[in-house]
Order: C-alpha cells, then sequence, then structure tokens
C-alpha cells in the first residue's frame, strides 16, 4: 500500500468495503512513521497506544454498520499547540516540556466524536511562532521533497506529515500564514477558514485576534471533510461565530462556474522566485482554459501587512504568554536554583525570571520583549495604535475588491501563498525580517477576518524530488464553499 | 541601527516582561541588533496616510459574548493540580512573594 495516495474519501471507502480493518491500517501508519520519521522529524511524540484503542472501536463500529461519518478510524496529526487530555501539549516549547492537557480542545473533541484516529502531536516552531519549523526547542523539521530544506512553518510538522505519507490529515494553526505557507511548501492543501468559524478553544493562544485552527490535507475534498467536522458555534470561544452564520461547503458546479476571480495587481509587484512565478502563471492559465473571467484588482496597502502584522502579534503575545511561569503548567526540568549573576533565587519573581529566561527560546523573548516595548507609554501610539488602524485599511482593501454592487467586485480572489518555494535550513534563522518577508502573501487574510485556501498548482511526486509551489484561493467571509468549490474544480480538472 | 533602544531599554523591558536575560554579551548584542532592525523596519508604516481611520477592534462577526456566570464541573482537576512542582496539604506552594 502506498500512503503517499491515501485520502479520506479512499480510505473510508476501503473500511466500508472491509478491504482491511482500522487497526491494520493504524499499526500500518506507525510502522510508515517508524521507518521514515527519523528522516523527516515531523512527530514530536506518538500515541500508539491511544491509537489503538480507538481503532479497535472503530472497527466496531464498523462491524456493526453503525458507521455515519467519513471520518471514523481516519489516522490524524495533530499540531503540538491543540489539547488532547491527558496527552504532553508543549507547543514545542522548554517552558510546557512536561506538560499534560487535562481537557480536551473544541476541535478535537469534535473529531472525537467522529472517532478519528489520532497518531501523534507534530513539530512546530515554538508557539507558532515563525515560518520555518526552525524555532522549534526540540528539533527541526525537514521537507520531504528535499531534505536540506525546511517544511515551512509554523505548522510544519502537520504539512510535512501528510505530504510524507505520515498521516492522512492534519490539524495545524494559522496566525499569518502557519497553515498555508508550510502546506504550500510541502505540497499539499492547507485551509484558514474564518475567524469564528472554528473554536480555538484549547489551541494555546500566541495572538488571539489573528490565530485560526484549520486542515492540511492532500485533496480540497479532504479539508472540506474536516473543516465541515471541526466548524461550529463555541460557547468556550467568545469570537465564536453563530450556527445560523456558518455556511455549507459543498455546492453544485453550476454555481461554482459563475465565480468571479480578481488578481490583486499588488501580487506581482512583489519580487517571486522564477518558479514560483512561471506556477503561478500556469494555474491562471488553467483556470482561463476551464473558462473563468479573471479579473485585475487592487490591495493597495497589503505591502504594509507584515510590518503592521509585527507590531500587533508582540503585543498581543507579551499579554498571552504572560501565563507561562513555569509554575502552572509543569516546570522546567534540571533548573539550577540560582540566578545569572550567581546569587540564590529567593522569592516569586525571580523565580519567574529564571523559568521565563530559561523556558523561551529566542524568537518567543524577540517577541515578548518588541511586545512589551510597543505598549509601552509613549509608543502606543506610535507602533500599536498606528498598526491597528493599518490592519482596517487593509479590511477595507478586501470589503471593496469583494463588493458585488460594484463593476469591479469579484467573488474570489486568486493569489501566490508564498514568494519563494521551500528555503534551505538555516537561511533565514539569522535574520528575523527576512522570515517574516515569507508571510507577505498569507497576512492579509489574517487581518480581514476571510478565509483562504492554499493548494498546489500540480500534483507533486515526492520521488521526482521536485519542490512545490502553490496558490491561494480567497473567500468572502463565510464564504468556504466558494473557495472549497473552486479548489475542487480546479484539482478535478 | 535604530535609536530608540540600547542596552538599558532591553533590561528595562526584559525586568517588565520577567524575563533573565543570558550572561551571553555577544547573544544580547544580536538580541538588541533583531530589535533595532525590525523597529527601523516598522517606519515603513510611516508612509501610511491614516488620518481619519478608526482602529480595527477585531475582525469578529460578533459584538459581544454573554453567558451567565455558572459553576461548571472539572471532572480532571487532579491532573491539573497534579502538574504544580509543588503543594502541601491540598495547597499549591510557591516561594514567597516577598522575601
Amino acid at each position: 500500500m502506498d500512503t503517499h495516495t491515501l485520502t479520506i474519501h479512499s480510505l473510508s471507502q476501503g473500511f466500508r468495503e472491509k478491504k482491511f480493518s482500522v487497526t491494520e491500517i493504524t499499526k500500518y501508519f506507525f510502522e510508515e512513521i517508524q521507518k521514515k520519521d527519523k528522516d523527516i522529524g515531523a512527530y514530536l511524540s506518538l500515541m500508539n497506544e491511544e491509537a489503538l484503542v480507538e481503532a479497535k472501536y472503530a472497527d466496531g463500529l464498523f462491524h456493526e454498520n453503525k458507521v455515519t461519518s467519513l471520518l471514523t478510524g481516519i489516522p490524524l496529526a495533530i499540531k503540538d499547540n491543540i489539547l488532547i487530555e491527558g496527552i504532553k501539549t508543549t507547543a514545542a516549547s522548554k517552558i510546557l516540556e512536561q506538560y499534560t492537557a487535562s481537557y480536551d480542545a473544541t476541535v478535537i473533541k469534535k473529531l472525537k466524536d467522529e472517532h478519528a484516529v489520532f497518531l501523534g502531536k507534530t513539530n512546530l516552531d515554538e508557539f507558532a511562532m515563525g515560518s520555518s519549523t526552525e524555532n522549534s526547542a526540540f528539533h527541526i523539521t525537514k521537507n520531504p521533497h528535499d531534505f536540506t530544506r525546511v517544511p515551512g512553518g509554523s505548522s510544519g510538522g502537520s504539512a510535512a506529515a501528510v505530504s510524507a505519507g505520515l498521516a492522512v490529515g492534519a490539524l495545524g494553526s494559522d496566525t499569518a500564514g502557519s497553515v498555508r505557507q508550510p502546506a504550500a511548501l510541502c505540497g499539499v492543501v492547507g485551509l484558514k477558514p474564518t475567524y469564528g468559524s472554528v473554536s480555538r478553544f484549547g489551541l494555546i493562544a500566541m495572538a488571539s485576534s489573528f490565530d485560526h485552527v484549520g486542515p492540511i490535507t492532500k485533496t480540497v475534498e479532504d479539508a472540506a471533510i474536516l473543516y465541515d467536522a471541526i466548524k461550529g458555534h463555541d460557547p468556550f470561544d467568545a469570537t465564536s461565530i453563530s450556527e445560523e452564520q456558518l455556511s455549507t461547503t459543498h455546492p453544485d458546479p453550476h454555481y461554482i462556474k459563475k465565480l468571479v476571480i480578481g488578481i490583486p495587481k499588488e501580487c506581482f509587484e512583489f519580487e517571486l522566485e522564477k518558479e514560483v512565478k512561471e506556477g503561478i502563471e500556469r494555474a491562471m492559465e488553467k483556470f482561463k482554459r476551464l473558462g473563468f473571467v479573471l479579473k485585475e484588482i487592487s490591495l493597495p496597502h497589503i505591502k504594509y501587512s507584515v510590518p503592521a502584522y509585527y507590531i500587533i502579534t508582540p503585543a498581543e503575545v507579551s499579554a498571552n504568554l504572560a501565563r507561562f511561569d513555569g509554575i502552572r503548567y509543569g516546570n522546567i526540568q534540571n533548573l539550577k536554583s540560582v540566578r545569572a549573576d550567581g546569587h540564590q533565587i529567593l522569592n516569586l519573581k525571580e523565580l519567574y525570571e529564571k523559568n521565563r529566561g530559561t523556558g523561551f527560546g529566542s524568537e518567543a523573548k524577540r517577541r515578548i520583549l518588541l511586545g512589551t516595548f510597543v505598549l509601552s507609554a509613549g509608543y502606543y501610539d506610535a507602533y500599536y495604535g498606528k498598526a491597528k488602524k493599518i490592519q482596517e485599511c487593509i479590511a477595507e482593501d478586501f470589503d471593496k475588491a469583494f463588493d458585488n454592487k460594484t463593476e469591479n467586485g469579484v467573488d474570489v480572489m486568486f493569489m501566490p501563498t508564498t514568494p519563494t518555494r521551500a528555503f534551505k535550513i538555516g537561511e533565514k534563522t539569522e535574520n528575523p525580517v527576512s522570515m517574516y518577508l515569507s508571510d507577505i502573501f498569507t497576512v492579509p487574510m489574517n487581518f480581514a477576518g476571510v478565509p483562504a485556501l492554499s493548494l498546489p498548482v500540480e500534483r507533486y511526486d515526492l520521488k521526482k524530488k521536485e519542490l512545490p509551489v502553490g496558490f491561494q484561493l480567497v473567500g468572502k467571509k463565510m464564504h468556504e464553499r466558494d473557495i472549497l468549490g473552486l479548489g475542487m474544480y480546479y484539482e478535478r480538472n | 541601527m535604530s535609536d530608540k533602544i540600547n542596552e538599558k531599554t532591553i533590561e528595562h523591558l526584559a525586568k517588565l516582561a520577567r524575563i533573565e536575560l543570558e550572561k551571553d554579551a555577544k547573544k544580547n548584542k544580536k538580541l538588541l541588533l533583531d530589535l533595532s532592525s525590525i523597529l527601523d523596519y516598522f517606519e515603513n508604516l510611516k508612509a501610511v496616510d491614516t488620518a481619519g481611520i478608526s482602529p480595527t477592534i477585531g475582525s469578529a462577526l460578533v459584538k459581544n459574548a454573554y453567558r451567565e456566570d455558572e459553576e461548571l464541573d472539572i471532572s480532571n482537576l487532579s491532573l491539573l493540580k497534579n502538574q504544580f512542582p509543588k503543594s502541601e496539604n491540598e495547597y499549591l506552594k510557591i516561594p514567597p512573594v516577598f522575601e
């Protein structure tokens, strides 16, 4: 069996037709992980025991013909900043290396209700801060298409696991592109849903006003299946939208064919790697060939999204990460009880300083200090206030472009996902600003709260060692059906 | 390099954020350089005219989310409490707040 070609759809059909059992498939995936993950490093921890218990239960359901969900028995990987009760959850940070989650995230509860099988927790940049998974406190993850390159980030472990056939689907989190960018760099599909459509309860918060949970899969159809399972109102997430506002995901093809696609001209004013440009042009040609109308549009403020993001996010990070004191969520191992100057730690404040100084990695510290700076008296208006106004300008750009009442209004936007293909390990670690610019095409949608899907230009065979190129389809708020429907149409034709 | 911050500012910020800085002078120099280059990068934003624009209050589609303040059952409280490094007779133990 080839685990690369298995999709949620094909695997579920196999279970129904009794071609194989869930237990057999689960064991097979663990064998594959055993064989291949030492080279890739997609997982931080495995859930062998729990997975086999769930697999046995799912087999019982299939045996009694009681299965109603496509996700029953499907092997999934979960990013290690999403809580699963009783399972270690580290956010790839030393400060949480001893933490065991005491409850399930809402998305996990929903997937457990469908009897999906969790294989393990995947690697990420510490607290989801980064674009290469090199900021993990534990190990780096490599791109399955080329082991000398990064898988992208911060959901690099989830994207690499799906791409390498070490899970059929995965969950990631996306604050600036952390689902879509690694999906593009690994040649798989990633969806950032509408802000508020998927609960973040049980996701370790980084920048709450931009954080989203989203699926990473091999096909757009699988992304739609996972999105359908995890979306929904949740009273435990105050930004969660009501059930009535949520959209359906499976539109009819007649509706899809009428969608007008906008191409923001600003995307082509940035320097794109040659192969990315060619891939993007091939995808645009394909849409034209399929009979779609492509219109040039303008998003004049998107070039300011990255600097504005790196003001607002650190501000939120400095507040969200204040709870990590090295006491409440497990302590740090082998910590010396002396300060850097050699003095014995005497009080709580000194212990906090020691724990946080030792437990956080450099990017986390950089963002906490930067956030503390931009929020400090005298600088608030110049930085945070200004950045929040720019966020408004960007959101207005999207509103205008999506306004169907005007002549130039479009239904969906087409954009590159990243300016380059997967870059070399170590290439950008020394220069934070160059790393931040990897998110240039993905940040604006977190500002506007609109849904965005990244999908590969074509199918990329791992054996060919070709580096994947991805593109994005961006929809109006709660119009996941438009981008998922259009994406499915693209991959089937 | 940005003149907005220097070693003193970083020490002050670290104190506010309860982070002990490393003893390694080279690493701290790099931290200062990184933060300075990021602050310089923010200068790009000055080019945008934001007069008359009100800041985004969040892209959420909900305005307020109210609920009754009810007591919830936590079935696995022990899992939460056991992570605490020290405890004594049902109390969680930390070093003194004041010496």
